[in-house]
Order: structure tokens, then sequence, then C-alpha cells
């Protein structure tokens, strides 16, 4: 008998071996062997592998699937009582505190050792933390955690006198509204939790518990496997698919591709609850449910209360943000409801980078210790890449961030600093590199897109990126994309930050030159990128240095060059952006002339910005193109005489610069624009007699100015403070409210002729002065106002 | 990419006819993506240990989406999942292996055994010397450990019953527990 032979003759005999009783199995064991004793010797070897297994287990292995193990006395300072429930994960258990008072009733979740692999291990200890100070009335408070003797992680909480939502949809059928009212709280909660960065990542039907008294409760924050706490499977379902660390349907697509948790993760989680909560859904429900479970993350909700907003709206009657590219955001209820966290999230966050950061940092040391240049240079390349291209993009679109991103990009500013000062580099490294310090110079300072305003570094990273470029073999087409796109970028940022005309001309024909010599085989997508950011370029440059004639040139000349691009060239979402742009400078073009005509592009121009915003939702650059469209289409149609459209132009676009403000918290052009919109909606709003809301616009307003004047006081600053109170004054007369009218007038006058005072008075401003005066007088003397202001 | 020409319903069937070959067709076709899977959740770990029930649950979500594994047919994809998952686990543990001197110790973390870790290697390699003694055991062992499925779902693949299937496993975790206690020398 070979090896093989006596290994299947002791297999088949183990398993037989099984139905002996103890008591027989010696004398059982030498009549099967029948005297080879190589062969008793596999056998007897294999039942004491057995019998040391099962010790070493705890009965794990005979009593497999069924390992129960017995309830523990106490687990940490609690006593155990009984037994909630039995999961995959392990068990729930309720215990008390020593005192034995019941309010100290607790339940406690122990996982079972080793369930959990050493990574998540370690960020549910380090979550902990974060869980305990997680204090919301619809999350299960988390008291406590540790380690028992045998290595099993488990959590304290608050114990939940309740069902799962589940059950109560089930058993009770709660009407609609109430229904509606429970998923509320529940995407508050989920918000607080985002706010104070604490992602659920499994929110399901079994994951939220209903109380006695009607209230959600959130639990297993954090633990990124479901555990079923319910212990009850639904009939029919294999264990199996009943214990998915990923609840089927509930599980946002992302996590299958890449494991990536965000908010994002969640809001998709959230409508799939929704769905499930209120299966008979009409259009705009379904639009919602659509918006909040998109594929790409992006095109969710960007946070839990605007889906829970959208939801009452659609309770309400009123129109749904989701059916309108999410720009209907009550924007100041907003802001409202999210001043104070919103800050605290920022600084939360900022506090996780420096902690990546400094792991980073870490790692680098290792590496330059290891001399392993390549797998450093990698890694940096890498890292860089992904906080300028992938990070950045998902802050940019996340309120408040921007003192982090700011963070974010002096990070990789030192990493693509270390990767430029490489001489010997491949000219892919090179080119990559190039392509991060445009990146990098982009976010911090070309005024294409809302910006961290800092200039001086971006140019300096323009001409780090030049030179690394100008190192590159002549005939190289992707580094004379780059230059032309590095060309652009500094054209940009003199004609908008350093008003520096004649640089910038010089910079767009370079730009001009550039990417006209790109041969025919490197018209690639990133080309035409760089050729249509050059193209609304040269129209931003036109309108700003009062050469509009020349607009139809350049609309036309990038009309005829997107005809031959590419049907996936022309798809692209940047190119599709510029393409909107075009659309909205022909409007532009046929502003002081052609009311109508004017008017027919900035509607264009609008459904264009709706849809791609329905794709990248909260997109910043999206935001401040639509502001700009929205005010421009508004001063289009109220010349046009198109009072309705006007209205809603004016509102749209106020509430697309609210939304970027909140998201954009430093930029001053936002900030610009916002005031600008702001004061036109508050004379429209007095237009159509609504005086309340006019004048709480016109307040705004004042408090806009009044910032940027103490930010930045110089003459133009304090004027358009001046000019604004001035406004604020006229609507409040015209509401009748002559107090405030008459308070206004003063307060106007007093900041005008302290920008005179100055001595750098804009004439705009300066011709408003006497009307004022008279105004004023008028007030103290008791007379009427109701005079024209110049 | 699973070529979207494939025809699974028909490879299930015809391999839960018997048919060694497609079942190889499908292990070819379902490759790519569960490498994807698994290289997604490998890059997420910091440590080297993975959890089979983690992989597998991702492929099947992802594969149910995409309405191309009906639930009938759940538990043999699960089986071949199980197969697939063996050699991707077992490529990583020798990729991140093959530049360092010593033995890189990956561990695999199953449900199947209360969480306990197992050495890939060890186990891989008791594998293969299962796989000459008796195959189907050593199938079974692959399907509750890379597969993390139940006795049912072994049950269900196999047409066997789950007394014979639980009793079979006994089998072989005696048989595995002594082969990596006494471990030949390898490598």
């Amino acid at each position: 008998m070979d090896d093989v032979e006596r290994e299947r003759r002791a297999l088949e005999l183990f398993e037989a071996c099984a139905d002996v009783d103890e008591a027989d199995r010696e004398g059982w064991i030498k009549a099967q062997t029948a005297g080879d004793e190589a062969l008793e010797l596999r056998l007897r070897s294999l039942i004491v592998a057995e019998r040391t297994a099962n010790m070493r287990t705890g009965g794990a292995w005979l009593a497999d699937d069924s390992d129960e193990s017995a309830m523990p006395q106490r687990i940490g300072a609690y006593r155990i009582t009984g037994l909630i429930g039995r999961g995959g994960m392990g068990s729930v258990y309720r215990g008390e505190r020593d005192v034995g008072d019941f309010d100290h009733a607790v339940a406690v979740k122990v996982i079972k050792p080793g369930l959990l692999s050493e990574a998540l291990a370690e960020r549910f200890k380090r979550e902990r933390q974060t869980l305990a100070q997680l204090s919301h009335p619809n999350i299960a408070q988390l008291f406590d955690g540790g380690e028992t003797a045998d290595g099993a992680p488990y959590i304290v909480m608050e114990l939940v006198d309740g069902r799962s939502l589940k059950r109560w949809a089930e058993e009770d059928d709660p009407p609609r509204d109430e229904r509606l009212r429970m998923f509320g709280l529940i995407c508050r909660a989920v918000g607080f939790a985002h706010r104070n960065l604490v992602v659920h990542r499994d929110l399901t039907p079994t994951n939220v518990l209903v109380t006695r008294e009607g209230m959600p409760k959130l639990i297993d924050f954090g633990i990124a496997k479901a555990p079923d706490g319910n212990p009850a499977r639904e009939p029919g379902k294999a264990p199996s698919i009943g214990s998915l660390s990923l609840t089927p349907g509930y599980a946002a697509p992302e996590r299958m591709t890449s494991g990536a948790v965000s908010t994002a993760t969640d809001i998709y989680s959230l409508g799939k609850l929704l769905a499930w909560l209120i299966p008979a859904q009409d259009e705009e429900l379904g639009a919602i449910v659509s918006c909040a479970t998109a594929t790409e993350p992006d095109g969710r909700y960007a946070a839990a209360e605007a889906l829970a907003a959208d939801v009452e709206a659609w309770r309400d009657g009123q129109p749904v943000a989701a059916m309108d590219g999410g720009r209907r955001y009550v924007a100041t209820k907003f802001i409202r409801r999210n001043r104070g966290p919103i800050g605290l999230a920022a600084l939360a966050l900022l506090l996780m980078m420096s902690a990546l950061a400094y792991a980073l940092v870490a790692n680098h040391r290792a590496q330059v210790a290891r001399g392993d240049a390549e797998g450093r240079f990698n890694d940096l390349r890498s890292l860089a890449g992904y906080m300028l291209f992938d990070l950045n993009r998902q802050l940019a679109r996340v309120p408040g961030n921007t003192a982090a991103r700011a963070a974010l990009a002096g990070q990789a500013q030192r990493y693509l600093s270390a990767l430029a000062g490489k001489p010997d580099a491949p000219p892919d490294l090179q080119l990559e590199t190039a392509r991060g310090l445009l990146r990098l110079a982009e976010i911090q300072g070309v005024p294409n897109e809302p910006n961290l305003g800092e200039h001086e570094k971006a140019l300096a990273n323009l001409d780090a990126a030049d030179r690394l470029l100008a190192a590159l073999p002549t005939g190289e087409p992707q580094a004379a994309t780059f230059r032309g796109l590095s060309a652009v970028y500094r054209s940009l940022i003199l004609t908008h930050g350093e008003g520096d005309e004649a640089g910038a001309k010089t910079a767009l024909e370079l730009a001009e030159r550039t990417l006209a010599g790109v041969p025919a085989n490197g018209r690639d997508l990133a080309w035409t990128r760089a050729l249509s950011a050059l193209r609304v370029a040269q129209l931003d440059y036109a309108d700003i240095s009062d050469q509009r004639p020349t607009i139809a040139g350049i609309l036309n000349k990038a009309e005829r060059e997107r005809a031959a691009w590419t049907v996936e060239q022309r798809a692209d979402f940047d190119n599709r952006s510029d393409g909107a742009m075009l659309v909205y400078y022909r409007g532009i073009l046929h502003g002081d002339d052609d009311y109508a005509a004017a008017l027919a592009f900035h509607l264009d121009a609008e459904r264009r910005f709706d849809a791609l915003l329905r794709e990248r939702r909260d997109d910043p650059l999206l935001l401040y193109r639509a502001a700009w469209n929205g005010s421009d289409g508004f001063a289009a149609a109220s010349r046009a005489g198109q009072e309705d459209i006007s209205n809603r132009m004016i509102r749209k676009a106020a509430a697309a610069i609210d939304r970027l403000a909140l998201i954009d918290d430093r930029d001053d052009s936002v900030r610009a624009l916002q005031a600008n919109i702001k004061e036109a909606l508050a004379q429209n709003l007095r237009d159509a007699d609504r005086f309340d809301a006019a004048i709480a616009a016109g307040r705004e307003v004042v408090a806009l100015r009044q910032a940027a004047a103490t930010r930045t006081p110089d003459g133009r600053t304090i004027g358009n403070l001046g000019f604004s109170q001035m406004i604020l004054g006229v609507i409040a007369r015209d509401a009748g409210n002559r107090a405030l009218a008459c308070a206004s007038w003063r307060a106007a006058l007093e900041s005008l002729r302290k920008a005179e005072a100055s001595g750098e008075m804009v004439g705009f401003h300066k011709g408003f002065m006497p009307g004022i005066e008279a105004h004023v007088r008028a007030c103290d003397d008791g007379g009427a106002i109701d005079f024209p202001m110049r | 990419m699973a070529s979207a020409q494939t025809d699974w319903a028909g490879l299930f069937q015809s391999w839960r006819d018997g048919d060694e070959a497609a079942r190889d067709r499908l292990i070819a076709a379902l490759m790519p993506e569960l490498r994807q899977i698994a290289a997604a959740r490998l890059r997420g770990e910091a440590s080297s240990s993975l959890s089979t029930d983690d992989l597998i649950n991702d492929a099947i979500v992802r594969f149910l989406r995409f309405d191309r594994v009906s639930l009938v047919d759940r538990a043999h994809f699960i089986a071949l999942a199980s197969r697939i998952m063996r050699n991707v686990l077992t490529d990583h543990a020798r990729a991140k292996s093959a530049n360092k001197r010593q033995h890189q110790k990956i561990e695999l973390n199953t449900r199947v055994d209360g969480g306990q870790r197992i050495d890939l290697e060890s186990l891989n390699f008791a594998l293969i010397r299962l796989g000459v003694i008796d195959k189907a055991l050593m199938e079974l062992v692959e399907m509750r450990y890379f597969g993390a499925m139940s006795i049912e779902d072994v049950a269900l693949a196999t047409g066997q019953s789950a007394a014979t299937v639980k009793r079979r496993w006994r089998t072989a975790r005696a048989w595995l527990a002594d082969a990596m206690a006494s471990p030949i020398e390898h490598g």
C-alpha cells in the first residue's frame, strides 16, 4: 500500500469511526487496521488532531456552525443578565452596572474574536472614541468598549427598548406621514454623524431600532459589518446571505469596486431605505430615490439633510431639488442649520489630514532609510495625484472645507517639489509632476474656478511646471499640451487676479501658438480640454478688457473646432461645461442689443448647467458658472420684459451662489458675486411687492459688503457698502418702513463719506451722494422721502 | 471584465450536469472580476489578514446585482468563487513574499473557525496534498474556507445530504489539523 492509498484508507476509517462507541473504539481500530502499523498510526494521528484542535478552539471544530459559547458572567464593569440576540458577528447581551439600578441597564455586544480583521479591529478601536462622543437622541449612545479576556472586542451601548425598523414597518404598517417622519429623523441623525465625521457604512432596516415612543435609534455606527442583532432570519434565505457584511440592496456600488467609504455611501443606503419605506412612488419621489442612489457618488445628495429636505418638500407638495439638478435648496435655511457644525467638521477633517500626512511622512522616511528610491517616488507620485485630483474634488463639494483643502494643497506641494527636484527622473514622471503642478496651481489660484486665492503660489507652480516641460523633448505632444494649458492658466491669473492685461494677452498668444503646434496624433482628450479652456479664457479676457466685439470671432472659432472633435471628446464633462460657457457668452454677446436672443442663449446655457449639475452635484465651478448665467439671464429677461423668467433666474442664481458660498467659505470672488446677485434679488423681490423677503435679502447684502469692507478696507469696498445701504433704504421706503429707510441712508452717507476720505472713491458711488444727502435731510425734517435718488 | 456574451445560465447548467469543461470556462470568465474585487480589498487592508467572508460577499453582491447569477445558482457560484479565491489569495501571498528573504505569513481569516486565523501558505500546501488523496474532500475545504459556505450551501452545490457533508467536513478538518500541525517542509 503506497502513501496515498494509506491516507485514503485512514480517512475512510476515521469517518466510519464516528459511528463506533467510545468504549468499543480501541478494539475496532485494531480490527480494522489489521496489523498495518503505519495505517494505525495515521488513523490515531487524525483522532488526536481532532481532539487537540477541539481543545484549542473550545469545541468549535466539532460543534461546527453551532459554536455558541456559554453566556459570560460579566464583561468589563457589567454583570451580564441575559441574551438579547445572537448573529453572525457575535452576541448581544443585556448587562447591568453592579449597582443593580435598572437605569444602568446596557446592551453589550461581543464580537467573535478574530472576526474583525486586524485593520478593522484597529479602526474600530480608534473610532470607539469618536463614537462615544457622538451624542444624539436618535443614535444609540456608545458608553464603553474593550476586549474580553479571550480577546473578543466588545462595546457597551445604550439599551434600546424597541424593535427593528423592519418589524415596525411590517407589524404596524404605519401610515405614509408616519413613515416620512421616521425617515426625516433618521436622515438628521445620519447627517449629525457625518458632520462629526462618522459614517455608518451599513444602514439597513435592521440597523435602525424604533423605541416604544416611536423614535428611531440608529445602532452599530461605524462598524463596517452588519451584525444581525435580530436573530430571526428570513425564512428560505440561506444564512450566508444573512451574514453578508454588506447587506445586498443597501450597499453602495462603490463599496464593491474600491471599498472606499464616504458619507455618500450612507446617502445611497438612505435612498434605498426611503424606497423600502415608501414603496408606492410617484415621479418626484422616484427622482429623489434615483438621486440618492446614483451610481456615481458625485451624483448623490451632498448631505443627508438635503435628502431629508427634499423628501419634506415632496410631502408638502413643493418642488423637489432632485427634479431640478438639485439647485432648489432652500439655501439660507441650510446655512442656518449647518453653520456651526460645519466649521467643526472642517477642523476635524484638518486634524485627520495632519494625521494622514504624518503617516505618509513616516513612511517616506522609512523608504529613504531603505534606499528604496523607486518605491518612494512612486508613492509620492500617486499620493500627490490622489490629493490633487480625487481627494480635492471630493472635498471641494463638501461645505466648509476650504481650510482643509488649503492644508491638502500645501502637503501636495511638498510632494511635488520633491518630485520636481529629481533631476534624472524619467520623462513620464516629469510629465506627471508637471501635470500635478498645473493642477495644484489651479486649486491655489487660477480664477477660472473658485480657488484659494493664492495667486503668487499658483504662478510659482506654473513656472516650475514650465521648467519641467521645457526640459522634455520638443516632439512630445503631451508636453506641448501642458505648456499650452500652463499659459492659459497664467493668462487667467493675470486677467482676473493681477489686472495685468498686457501680460495676459501675451500668455494667451503663447497658448494659442503652443496648442496649434500639437500634431494631429497628439490631439487627445487632454488637448481638447486645454483648447477649450483657452477659448473660455479668451472670452473672459475679451469681456473684462472691454473688447466685446472680439467675442463673436472667438465663439465662431471655438464652435468650428468642436465640430471636428470625436464623440468622446465632445461628451467629456469638462468640455461640456466649457461648451455651456460658449452658449453663455453668446448671450453676453447679444446682451446689449437683442434682449430676446440673449435670453434664449442664457436659457439654453441654464439647461446645460442643470444637466451637468445633476451629474456632479455641488461642483464649485459649475455652481459658479450657473450663478453667473442666472444673474446675466435675469438681466436679459428683465430687459426683454419676461417677468416670470427673470424672477425664476435670479432666485436660481441666488440659490446656486448661496450653496457655493457655503462650500467655498474663503473665496472673495464668490462672496462678491453673492452680494451682486443678492442685490438684484432684493430689488426683484421689491418689484414683486414681497417686501419682507426683499428687506431680508437687502440686509444680507449689507452684511456681505460690511464683511468685505472689514477684510480689505478701501474706497471701493466701503463705497460698495454705502451703495448697498442706500438700496436697502430705498426698499425699506417702498415697504413703508420709514425708520429703517432713514437709518439705512444715514449709514450709507457715513460709508460714502469714509470712502471719499480714502481718496479712492469710485465715480459711480460718488454720483449718489447728493441724492442720499437730500433724503437724509428729508428724514431729519420729517418731510416726504418719496422722491428719486438721482 | 467578463464578456457580455457569456452564457452564464447555460454554463452553470452544464456544470451542474457534471461538465468539467463548463466549470473551467466559468472560472476563466469570472477570474478577472474576482481578481479585481480581491485586489480592491487587499489594497484596503493594512495588514495581510484577509477575511474571506468579505471577499466572497463582495463577489456575490456584485454578481447578483448584475443579474448574472440567479439565486438558484448561488451555491454553485460560491463554490466556484471559492476555487478562484483560493488562487487569487495564494497568488497574492506568493507575490508578497517573493522579494523577501523570510517567509511572509499571510493569514486567512474565515468565519468557519469562529474567526481563527490560518496561515494561507500552509493551508494551500496541505490542500494540494489533500487533492491528491481525495479531490472531493479538497473541494469541500475550498468551499468552506475560501467560500465561507455553510454546510447547507455545500450540500446544495454538491448534491449531497447535509449530514454527509457534515461528516466529510469533520474528516477533512481532522486531516488538515494533523497536516498543518506536522507540515512537510516546503519552500
